[in-house]
């Protein structure tokens, strides 16, 4: 009677969390149910140019997903940005905001169709869809991943993988019309979007995507904008390469136009450590010329889930501000 | 109820104690099986790496996937993942952390081919892969995996004899 009973995915990882204990990275699954906990931090020392040393700790994030039924998953992140700053022997938590940064459901009716209502991260290029601080490689973000749109939609969309298609072709159209879920205020938000994201494996160790966007933000009604992207990342034996390019253009002109983009490259150099290195080019709206801004960087790869990155970027041309100077971080999955 | 299975499976995933991995296993050719009875198939290695890589999880009839590792020291999992995946699964690191930032977590991983083959044979919609000699009655061969790394839906139980290492 006991081996008729089919076994669950979610007992499945609760006997294999048991058995092998918990691991860094893989989240919590609450035993006796089928909701999960996750999440990651991150933290970082800097000294950016014309501000002291900073210490920060920049991010914690908590992944909350609950599947009450096969084909409906419901999921969650909440990040406390900025919880502590300590600058010059000064301690605050001024900064600190607690963000909502997804909450959607998705229901799966097959592989190639998955419908997503609710607030998700903006699919545009592939740097904001794994933006969390143990994923990347460097503790700054490319301008080109940001600022050209808003990071954050609350809407519909709609997904999946086209399996008969090649080695099986990611998509994703979504549509927003503002009412942004508690909005970030320092983010103009959309008021009203559509769009679309199309990512293909050329073969296992390339993947190339192209992105659309047509919308409208809250602080600019009335501006109409369409952003166009690429994206590509080549890995293999440790080494990977990864390119962004995007380019918005605006219904006020050319003056309202923004593109930009970058090109990193990762190699081993032994054991647990990675070089990096990054160029990159942006230029804002209004700004005559773009910045240029270039960066090498050194990371040790404690494991899966731990990951110390050092770096240090210089810019040309920097009339917006752009970040420059030494980040050291340590970011963590858990 | 749920505690139950719980049990089972605590049961299940303890049973590494009994059969420790071979540093041949490596070499053997390998099959991928469903649950006995089960009418789900893999249509070649493209397919079963779109299941390994939890992008294909339902089967052609609604069912949901559930597919079993080894653990990634096992040399049969390092051996199935270069085979299927083309890359070692420590590679493949990067790739699951991206996919359980948005709550897809990788295959369940189980520490012993019998553990495998009870999940498997339990588990509607349960797919693992064992060495082709260690299969029984209780799951049906969904692919076969030369130990040249080909791939073949169809098993000749000669292959066994033929194919399987002096030990």
């Amino acid at each position: 009677m006991l081996l008729a009973q089919p076994a669950t995915p979610a007992l499945a990882q609760q006997a294999v969390a048991d058995d092998t204990g918990y691991q860094l990275g893989h989240g919590w699954q609450v035993p006796d149910t089928d909701l999960t906990l996750g999440g990651y931090a991150a933290s970082s020392l800097d000294k950016v140019q014309g501000q002291p040393w900073t210490l920060d700790v920049n991010s914690l994030s908590l992944f909350l997903w609950w599947q009450p039924l096969e084909r409906l998953k419901l999921f969650s992140e909440t990040e406390l940005e900025n919880a502590l700053t300590v600058q010059q022997r000064r301690t605050s938590s001024d900064g600190a905001y607690l963000a909502l940064e997804r909450l959607y459901a998705d229901w799966t009716q097959s592989d190639a169709l998955n419908l997503r209502v609710g607030k998700f991260l903006t699919p545009v290029g592939r740097w904001n869809l794994i933006h969390a601080a143990p994923l990347v490689w460097t503790t700054s973000r490319p301008l080109i991943t940001s600022e050209p749109f808003p990071t954050n939609a609350t809407g519909a969309m709609v997904y999946g993988t086209l399996t008969s298609v090649g080695a099986g072709l990611d998509y994703s159209l979504y549509g927003s019309i503002g009412k942004e879920l508690r909005p970030n205020h320092r983010l103009d938000t959309f008021n009203k979007a559509y769009g679309a994201h199309l990512s293909y494996p050329v073969q296992d160790s390339l993947q190339l995507g192209i992105s659309f966007a047509n919308f409208e933000q809250i602080n600019e009604r009335g501006e109409r904008k369409n952003l166009v992207g690429v994206d590509a990342t080549w890995s293999r034996g440790g080494y990977e390469v990864s390119t962004e390019l995007g380019w918005r253009f605006s219904s006020e002109g050319d003056n309202s136009a923004e593109k930009g983009g970058f090109i990193q490259g990762v190699a081993p150099l032994g054991g647990k450590l990675y070089a990096v290195g990054r160029y990159e080019y942006f230029r804002e709206s209004g700004s005559q010329p773009g910045v240029n801004l270039w960066l090498v960087g050194l990371d040790y790869r404690w494991n899966r889930a731990l990951i110390l990155k050092s770096e240090y970027s210089k810019a040309v041309d920097n009339r917006i501000d752009a970040k420059e100077g030494f980040l050291l971080s340590v970011a963590v999955l858990f | 109820m749920k505690l139950t299975r719980g049990i089972l499976l605590l049961a299940i995933a303890g049973l590494h104690v009994l059969a420790p991995p071979s540093a041949l296993a490596a070499d053997e050719p390998m099959a991928v099986v469903v649950a006995e009875g089960s009418r789900h198939r893999v249509e070649g290695l493209p397919a079963l790496a779109e299941i390994y890589r939890r992008k294909k999880q339902y089967w052609p009839d609604g069912q949901h996937i559930e597919p079993i590792n080894l653990p990634a020291d096992d040399p049969r999992r390092q051996r199935f993942s270069q085979v299927v995946l083309g890359m070692p699964p420590d590679r493949l690191d990067a790739y699951w952390n991206e996919l359980y930032f948005h709550g897809v977590l990788p295959p369940t991983v189980l520490q012993s081919v019998e553990a495998v083959l009870r999940f498997v044979s339990m588990t509607p919609g349960g797919i693992g892969y064992v060495p082709l000699c260690s299969i029984d009655n209780r799951v049906t061969i969904a692919l076969t995996i030369d130990t040249g790394g080909s791939a073949a839906e169809r098993f000749s139980p000669a292959a066994c004899k033929r194919e399987q290492p002096v030990r």
